[in-house]
């Protein structure tokens, strides 16, 4: 096992709970997800979060809707559903112990 | 420039570069492949295209209306690849990781191209070597060795250029090579493309044109084959020529080579037989030495040209210069053999008497037939009727002309004829002809050999016995009579002395 290969699996782990992260407050179009991802370094290639998304809304975590853009292409403005938002308190908080405990192991 | 092509993407039209398109068309069926046993696959393959839609407009402005290749690489690695990130998304067969290495190895991913760019004729042998991942030079030599053993290889090669297309585009390239069709890849392969097309700009633009269409690229590739076949052509004949020419200059040339009798006649030996005089056979030298030279030179020149795909305004300056040289030199052979052809204009006939016989039979005793016995030394030679000796011209051949006397006795002339500049000289040169005929106690002694002198040259100098026969009389030659009834017939004693009869019905 590569070092790259870990890395991508850790990225991979807790990439939907970022994904869910970035549309608790707000909804947010592909692009916007992908920039704040990026600037995270969470995602390497954008590919990667079309099939994440899709298979967010097929499990009625995520939902969408379409609103046309001045510049370009219309835009699929993504959502949490009450299911999602229930989802993410529970991941928020399995991420608060996740990080504790990894920190616990890390740092002594 | 490309060729541009107008584009679909859910929503939005975008006009992109031909080698973009393919790029992205390649792309977007990978992703399809890739997801083919996916519900999903609609709408991720919709999203995918939402974004490159999306990058791509952001390329664009008012005044830059089309996406380029490299723009279109920068927006695929921005997305990533299918087979990366679908990974652990799309459930797959068991041995993907086989998969992925395998790739750049296996032949099924591999597609058959001609290399063009690569080509020595048509890019056959450099193709096929990158499909089954062999040496080009390898393969190039077993074809030839092929091509030497039987024929078969030809209409091979020549089946396979118009079967096989020509590697056009990049992804081609990468597909024709095998490698996976990636952006590092692609990005070596466009560096690579520069590199080749900036080389040589003339290439670059033949290859750049050269995109319209396969048809015509065929087309202009053959004719560019058949061009440097000609070129060949041209070398070869101007360096036979050349050598031709420098064996007239320093060795003796011949002007006519008779196997029978080893006859050789030397240009030297042509002029003092034909031209003029020797200033003009100089002339004639120097005009066959410069023409000689100036087609030589253009044939080398010209087949060079077509070969090596020469431009440049010297050659079509020295091509200039060369057949101003060529012309002039055939002008002067023109000229100095006009000259010569004067000599030939006027016809001139001196008649001598032989006097009247009293005779019923005229005989004729043909002598001298063996003319052979004249040469003497290594300079001296005879062809076809002809004998040159150092000083004096032998010709041979007698014609007979019969005529019905006007009264009863035989009346024998003989009528010389010349031809020369003017009348006098013409008529001249018949006098100075010299022969042995006579006419002796009923008997005629013709020897068919008749001489003048080197100087005079030859000016078609004839020899004609004329004999009127009176009514009732008869002119006995060896094995023929010819009657008084027979005078609208002729004869002929030939150079071996012979008599021929020739019988004019009317």
């Amino acid at each position: 096992m590569s070092l790259e290969n870990t890395k991508a699996q850790m990225r991979k782990g807790i990439l939907e709970f970022c994904i869910l992260s970035i549309l608790k407050d707000k909804e947010a179009y592909p692009s916007e997800i992908i920039e704040k991802l990026k600037s995270a370094k969470l995602i390497v290639v954008e590919g990667t979060l079309y099939p994440l998304l899709t298979r967010l809304k097929n499990e009625e975590l995520l939902t969408y809707r379409w609103e046309e853009s001045n510049a370009g292409p219309p835009r699929k403005y993504y959502a949490l559903t009450k299911i999602g938002k229930a989802f993410l308190e529970e991941l928020d908080a399995t991420w608060d112990d996740l990080q504790m405990a990894v920190n616990k192991i890390v740092k002594n | 420039m490309k060729k541009t092509i107008s584009i679909h993407l859910v929503g939005s039209n975008f006009l992109v570069e031909e080698d973009a398109y393919e790029l992205v068309k390649n792309y977007l069926d990978r992703l399809n492949e890739s997801l083919k046993n996916s519900l999903d696959k609609k709408e991720i393959c919709e999203d995918v295209e939402l974004r490159i839609a999306e990058l791509a407009t952001a390329y664009l402005s008012e005044k830059k209306q089309v996406v380029t290749f490299e723009e279109m690489s920068t927006i695929i690695a921005t997305l990533g690849q299918p087979e990366d990130f679908l990974e652990d998304e799309i459930p797959n067969d068991n041995n993907k990781e086989d998969k992925t290495t395998e790739k750049i190895f296996s032949k099924k991913e591999r597609r058959l191209f001609r290399d063009t760019e690569n080509s020595v004729i048509a890019g056959v042998c450099s193709g096929l070597a990158a499909y089954f991942n062999i040496d080009t030079v390898v393969l190039r030599i077993i074809f030839i060795l092929l091509g030497f053993a039987g024929g078969f290889i030809i209409p091979f090669y020549i089946i396979m250029w118009f079967i096989v297309p020509s590697a056009r585009t990049n992804i081609d390239r990468l597909q024709m090579q095998g490698k996976p069709i990636n952006l590092e890849n692609l990005k070596d392969e466009f560096q690579e493309a520069t590199n080749r097309f900036s080389k040589s700009s003339k290439k670059f633009e033949r290859e750049i044109s050269d995109k319209d269409s396969p048809l015509r690229q065929k087309i202009t590739h053959i004719s560019s084959i058949f061009t440097k076949i000609i070129g060949a052509a041209f070398l070869i004949f101007g360096s036979l020529l050349l050598i031709g020419l420098l064996t007239f200059t320093f060795v003796d040339w011949e002007v006519l080579h008779i196997e029978k009798n080893g006859f050789q006649l030397n240009f030297n030996q042509f002029c003092e037989l034909f031209i003029v005089n020797e200033t003009s056979a100089f002339y004639l030298w120097i005009g066959i030495l410069i023409s000689g030279l100036g087609v030589v030179s253009l044939l080398l020149l010209q087949g060079a040209k077509l070969i090596f795909h020469l431009q440049s305004k010297w050659i079509k300056i020295v091509k200039v210069v060369l057949f101003i040289v060529t012309f002039s030199g055939i002008g002067i052979i023109f000229l100095e053999g006009s000259q010569t052809g004067a000599d030939f204009t006027n016809r001139g006939e001196f008649e001598q008497i032989l006097g009247p016989d009293t005779t019923n039979v005229l005989t004729v005793e043909i002598v001298d037939r063996n003319m052979t016995n004249n040469i003497h030394n290594d300079d001296d030679f005879d062809f076809e009727g002809f004998q040159i000796l150092e000083n004096k011209i032998i010709q041979s051949g007698i014609s007979i002309d019969y005529s019905l006397s006007e009264d009863s006795l035989f009346h024998v002339y003989i009528e010389l004829s010349a031809f020369g500049k003017t009348n006098s000289i013409a008529n001249q040169r018949s006098k100075n002809i010299k022969h042995t005929i006579s006419l002796e106690n009923h008997n005629l002694k013709i020897s068919p050999n008749y001489s003048y002198s080197i100087k005079d040259k030859i000016r078609g100098q004839t020899v004609m016995l004329k004999i009127a026969i009176p009514v009732g009389k008869s002119v006995q030659f060896r094995n023929t009579i010819v009657h008084s009834e027979d005078i609208k017939d002729s004869g002929f004693i030939n150079r071996y002395g012979d008599y021929e009869h020739f019988e004019h019905e009317d």
